[in-house]
């Protein structure tokens, strides 16, 4: 087949599909209202062609909405057929079996319009700042615990805005003008990507999308196609742990590479969690295993549907991995974020090089309540953890991974809330040993200012408390994470252990919470680390005296050298 | 005023630029020098004599010299810089290498970052804590700094960076500990972020203020060497520098705060291009300066170039945001991408066609420069279109071997599947695609629409691409100037005296303090017509233009809105509302009218007239005729001509005010071609200006 776009044209067009989506995702950047879409990004913009197949997103979305929220279009064009929708309309739904795993991830998509005919969709998954519900996510036995569900609605009908849904929204959530401002961002962005469509189209004289569509998807399609037959043929397994809650699970992962197809199989996953909310919807699952195969195999190639048509994901109804309605949810990242290390550890022996070992796993940590003056707030400090190290090279220190979010600046964190922050710092030791060595995790501690009346909640529940993931070719797991609270003066105060709790309620200035995020894990055998990078981790204190013993050195004076009984010792 | 000349000195990676202007006659006169990048000053000096040499003047009879210099953004991304340590706050010392902990490519798993420019065993923290309000929650202990200024006299540290939580809000703690480490460390350079970067955001304030610290030594010593060598010389005028934000900062502000001076080159060029773009009454400009690696633009509105207030220095990967390390300096707003005239063409693993960001750089350059490069280039292309002409490349200085040019192109049409001319054509259609999706992001992320903007166009090989990529982005009007290769000394020479004043008042909109707003902008005018004043701007010329910056209340981004004049009262609150969100919708298309808007800082630009140069003027001829410029005719190749066509070529030199010519042409002068498309036309204005108006031609049109 001929293709009626030359390599020129395509690539131009192509080009204009990623801009129209990086528009969008400004537009949401620029009028959200919270810490955590405003600040922290936690947000991602796509464009889809009338099929509702994915054609283009933003290359700052967070991936694993670029992943869902194709699933969610589909679901919201299920609910309201395409004959039933007139220009507009702007459809929303944040249902985590249809969406993005949890209630707080909100789809808002408006179907585009020109001269009459629908073309195209454009769409956005935010994360809202709060959805109503506990906010002890880890005590929700059910998914009516976790706050207000959304089915697919309109949210705006031919232009007017639903007044009963958001009047719904406003009555159910914390900080409502906040929730309420930010799906209006989405909403903006929506229609300056529809506006940049019709006119792209109309400048291109394109009637349809589908034939653009079909190109850039089948091109994409092809490309992962070539990369996965580079892959050895076979079937390839691991396994991870992942804390669970009352007992640590373990979640089975067999990689079947054949021809130009890649079958994930989770066979063997737990049964879903009675409460906690750890539990993944199926999109979810599939959209983490599949962002991880996309990243080894064509990292350079701009993503759509094409992308995602060789990869089949199978996950056991039922279980943690494929829950059924109406399971908790809300912390499913506690299991799903585990996915890919489990992926890249499978594929470890014959992508040596194209793999990562794990990296640990960041944290959000909202703060909500009300300040001394009775103001209420409700923020999130977003931080990361060490990256896994490669083959090509050490972790970096802090990194916000499988997200795209960014951190939250200190300073502007404690000017929304009435906490203190008095550290946020690496820790030594804390990457994971190796030839090359994983990044260092990070320690953060907050307190109030000033006693409050009522408890301010902080999320309290990082992720790697109790189960190591071991390093890739011989590297060593990097340190767990962890969550203590701290009562009384500085220095005598012995740390209260309560992570697992899942929220600090804080009163006094005295009480100080405390959480440290894990290091990633190394990569190749610690002793073949050179003397030269064990020495230059001595000097900048990225390790210890101590901690440099396992790289089989001994440390005199500050200066290493090699000895092989230093490990044993 | 005192003396008649000006010179603007622009210190560039390759060449040293210099204008001389006689601000009595009016001329300017040009010259280029190597840099000597060993020690600058050595080049600029020698550079400095020679031109006073062939002018017949002597260096005592120069009033004032204004310098540029890529001194501070190449030691950054050279890593030449001093010896630098970090004082900060008791648990913030890794702040500086987390960075945002973002990742800015979400599909690659191996990113690179900056190595923080302080290394970790030079990070030391200090046990005090001042909280969001300027409370001191945990007082500054001197016995502490000195230690810790001990410590770092040990290891030789020549200068030292102090950061301390919310000194943006109360500056006392780190002044305190300036005061104790200068005892220390009296030969240190010492900088205080409340002073460098008073911002709040503690990662981006760290960041600028160890930058200025690590390049302080670096330019203390330039300064003070070129002070010393003008001195000896008899330059007895003033000697300023030019900032990032295309104002002038004297030498003593240029050594306390170097970081400033980071894109002084880039300045220059947006203050030629609103020099021009006043000239011929167009206040809302984009400057587009392609040179051989890669192509700037900036945006004039106003009449003023439109300063960012941060930039990224030295990044991994020139061309991806977040791959930096960010400076918090008023900057003229510009963006870079990587596309220039060596920048390489090559097939995709999808076989799709991609130009840049590599370039073949000067050496081997592109094909036709017959140096060994085999890459077929975005020069390449315009040799093989027939936009430039191989024997009169910088005047005929450097043949080129158009045979060369198209082999590589029929090597890259192969791979496609296309012949050598269609792949030319490819390669130039999309570099200039490439430009204009980049610029429409960096227009619109900045809330503007591109089709206000007039572009103006220089380097060489911005008046090639020009028309094109304003087509696509819907520009009507291009200006090619000329003298556009020494673009930025000339435009140091008629920046105007300015000054920004910028205070923090937050309040919202509808219950403003507005007999305080107005006090704030009394003193503040005040205070800028007396600078100006102090800079011999005559009183009657000083002009004042307020704005501020607005927000719906909660939102972390502002929109700027123009205030008026005058007394201001609760009267103007109607009108900055509605100005807010008519701006509003533009932006974003929608609007939240029950939300509160809120004002957080009242800016007022406080400007004298404009350094006059009178460019050589000739009056307008209407019935002027091309004829005689014309060099000949050559075959050049446009889409919409359905292939090769006989075009004219035009000598620039020749070609007099008023004559109009209708494409396609080509108009050749020493440093740049300019290309004028089928339906677009071009007139010469008295200034010798090219005026190109880009015709209704179809945007994607025919193909080979």
């Amino acid at each position: 087949m001929t293709s009626r776009f030359d390599p020129v044209a395509l690539e131009i067009m192509w080009s204009r599909l990623v801009n129209i989506a990086e528009e969008c995702w400004i537009t949401i950047w620029r009028t959200a209202f919270s810490t955590i879409i405003g600040e922290a990004q936690d947000f991602g913009c796509e464009l889809f062609d009338a099929d509702a197949e994915s054609i283009a997103h933003s290359p700052r979305s967070m991936p694993v909405f670029n992943l869902t929220l194709p699933l969610a279009v589909r679901g919201l064009l299920e609910a309201f057929p395409r004959h039933t929708l007139a220009p507009g309309d702007v459809l929303v739904t944040n249902d985590p079996w249809i969406c993005a795993g949890h209630l707080y991830d909100l789809a808002v998509v408006t179907p585009v319009f020109r001269r009459g005919t629908l073309v195209g969709l454009v769409g956005s998954i935010g994360h809202c700042s709060d959805i109503g519900g506990t906010r002890d996510s880890l005590s929700a036995r059910e998914i009516y615990d976790e706050g207000l569900q959304i089915p697919p609605l309109k949210l705006y009908r031919g232009g007017a805005p639903n007044e009963d849904l958001m009047a719904m929204i406003r009555a159910n959530v914390r900080r409502p003008e906040m929730v309420l401002g930010d799906i209006q961002a989405q909403v903006s962005s929506n229609h300056v990507g529809a506006a940049r469509l019709v006119a792209f189209m109309d400048e291109y004289g394109l009637d349809s999308l589908a034939a653009l569509a079909r190109e850039v998807q089948s091109r994409a399609e092809r490309a992962m196609r070539d990369a996965i037959r580079t892959v050895p043929e076979g079937t390839y397994r691991s396994e991870v742990g992942v804390d669970g809650l009352a007992d640590p699970l373990r979640l089975p992962c067999a990689v079947t590479v054949h021809g130009d197809e890649i079958t994930v199989d989770w066979t063997g996953a737990p049964p879903q969690l009675p409460r906690g909310g750890v539990n993944c919807t199926y999109h979810y699952t599939a959209a983490h295993t599949t962002y991880v195969l996309k990243s080894i195999l064509t990292p350079e190639i701009r993503s759509n549907a094409g992308c995602y048509r060789p990869f089949h994901v199978i996950a056991p109804e039922g279980s943690v991995l494929n829950c059924r309605h109406p399971a908790s949810v809300n912390e499913r990242t506690h299991t799903g974020w585990y996915l890919g290390p489990a992926v890249f550890m499978a594929l470890a022996p014959v992508l040596p090089d194209r793999v990562q070992a794990f990296t640990g796993l960041p944290i959000g940590m909202g703060a909500y309540g009300f300040d001394a003056a009775g103001r209420v707030f409700n923020d999130h400090l977003f931080q990361g953890g060490g990256q896994g190290a490669s083959a090509h090279g050490d972790g970096k220190s802090a990194l916000l991974y499988p997200t795209s979010a960014a951190n939250v600046s200190v300073e502007m964190f404690e000017s929304r809330t009435p906490l203190l922050v008095e550290c946020k710092e690496l820790i030594p030791d804390s990457g994971g040993p190796g030839r090359f060595r994983g990044g260092l995790g990070q320690r953060v501690r907050m307190r109030l200012v000033e006693p409050v009346a009522q408890p301010v909640l902080v999320d309290f529940r990082p992720h790697g408390r109790r189960v190591v993931t071991p390093g890739l070719h011989g590297g060593l797991p990097g340190r767990l994470a962890d969550a203590y609270l701290l009562d009384g003066d500085r220095g005598a105060a012995s740390p209260v252990r309560n992570g697992g709790d899942g929220v600090a309620e804080l009163r006094t200035p005295a009480q100080r919470a405390t959480i440290e995020i894990a290091g990633g894990s190394g990569y190749g055998a610690p002793g073949d680390r050179p003397l030269e990078a064990v020495q230059s981790d001595l000097d900048e204190g990225y390790v210890t005296p101590e901690g440099a013993r396992i790289y089989g050195v001994t440390v005199d004076g500050g200066r290493a050298r090699r000895d092989d009984t230093a490990r044993g010792a | 005023m005192p003396g008649r000349y000006r010179i603007g000195l622009d210190i560039g990676g390759t060449f040293t630029d210099l204008v001389l202007a006689d601000d009595r006659t009016g001329e300017i006169r040009l010259h280029k020098v190597l840099t000597t990048p060993a020690d600058p000053a050595d080049g600029a000096l020698r550079g400095l004599r020679a031109l006073c040499d062939t002018a017949g003047i002597r260096l005592a009879d120069v009033s004032a010299l204004i310098h540029g210099t890529t001194l501070v953004t190449n030691a950054i991304i050279e890593r030449r810089g001093a010896r630098t340590a970090l004082l900060t706050t008791r648990g913030f010392r890794d702040i500086l290498e987390m960075g945002k902990e973002q990742r800015y490519d979400i599909y690659d798993l191996f990113l690179q970052y900056p190595a923080p420019l302080v290394p970790r065993r030079w990070r030391l923290e200090l046990d005090e804590r001042v909280a969001r309000d300027g409370a001191v929650v945990t007082p500054l202990d001197p016995a502490e700094v000195r230690a810790a200024a001990g410590r770092l006299a040990a290891q030789g540290v020549e200068a030292v960076a102090i950061v301390l939580l919310h000194a943006y809000i109360n500056a006392a703690h780190e002044r305190a500990a300036r005061d104790v480490v200068r005892e220390v460390l009296p030969a240190a350079s010492i900088s205080i972020s409340s002073e460098v970067d008073p911002e709040i955001r503690e990662y981006e304030r760290t960041c600028t203020t160890v930058c200025n610290a690590y390049v302080q030594p670096l330019v203390d010593r330039y300064v003070e060497r070129m002070e010393q060598a003008l001195a000896a010389q008899g330059f007895r005028g003033r000697f300023t520098l030019m900032q990032s934000s295309g104002g002038t900062i004297a030498p003593d502000a240029a050594r306390r705060f170097p970081i400033r001076l980071l894109e002084s080159g880039p300045a220059g060029g947006a203050l030629v291009t609103a020099f021009f773009g006043d000239q011929l009454g167009r206040r809302d400009l984009v400057a587009f300066d392609m040179g051989g690696t890669t192509a700037k633009l900036c945006r004039i509105r106003d009449g003023q170039p439109e300063i960012a207030p941060s930039i990224e220095a030295a990044r991994v990967h020139r061309f991806k945001r977040g791959s930096g390390l960010p400076v918090t300096v008023p900057v003229v707003d510009m963006m870079e991408i990587g596309a220039g005239g060596g920048s390489i063409a090559r097939v995709d693993a999808l076989g799709l066609l991609k130009v840049g960001p590599h370039s073949a750089g000067a050496d081997p350059g592109p094909a036709c420069y017959g140096r060994g490069g085999a890459e077929p280039t975005v020069t390449d292309a315009c040799v093989a279109l027939g936009y430039f002409d191989p024997g009169y490349f910088l005047g005929g200085a450097m043949p080129l071997d158009a045979r060369a040019a198209e082999t590589a192109l029929e090597r890259l049409g192969a791979q496609l599947r296309i012949g050598a001319v269609a792949a030319a054509w490819g390669i130039h259609e999309l570099v200039a695609e490439n430009m204009a999706a980049a610029a429409r992001v960096y227009l619109i992320e900045r809330g503007q629409d591109p089709r206000r903007f007039a572009m103006v166009a220089f380097g060489g090989a911005g008046p090639a691409h020009a028309a094109r990529v304003a087509r696509i982005l819907g520009l009507r009007d291009v200006i090619v100037p000329p003298a556009s290769g020494v673009a930025s000394a000339l435009g140091f020479l008629v920046s105007p005296t300015s000054v920004d004043l910028v205070h923090s008042l937050p309040g919202l909109l509808d219950r403003l303090d507005w007999a305080a707003v107005g006090a704030l902008y009394r003193r503040m005018e005040a205070d800028g017509r007396a600078m100006l004043l102090d800079a011999g701007v005559p009183a009657d010329a000083v002009r004042c233009r307020r704005r501020a910056e607005m927000r719906l209340a909660g939102q972390f981004h502002d929109i700027e809105v123009a205030v008026p004049d005058g007394e201001l009262t609760a009267a103007a609150a109607p009108g900055l509302t509605a100005a807010f969100e008519a701006e509003y919708r533009r932006l974003y298309r929608t609007f939240l009218p029950d939300r509160p808007i809120q004002v957080l800082n009242w800016r007022v630009l406080v400007t004298g007239p404009r350094p006059e140069i009178a460019l050589p003027r000739a009056d307008i001829d209407p019935s002027a005729s091309p004829g005689a410029a014309l060099r000949g005719r050559r075959r050049a190749y446009f889409p919409e001509t359905e292939g090769f066509a006989d075009v004219p070529v035009y000598d620039r030199y020749r070609l007099r005010p008023g004559c109009a010519i209708p494409g396609p042409a080509v108009i050749e002068e020493r440093e740049a071609t300019t290309v004028v498309g089928p339906g677009d036309t071009v007139s010469v204005d008295a200034v010798s200006n090219l005026l190109l108006r880009v015709g209704g031609c179809r945007v994607g049109g025919g193909r080979p």
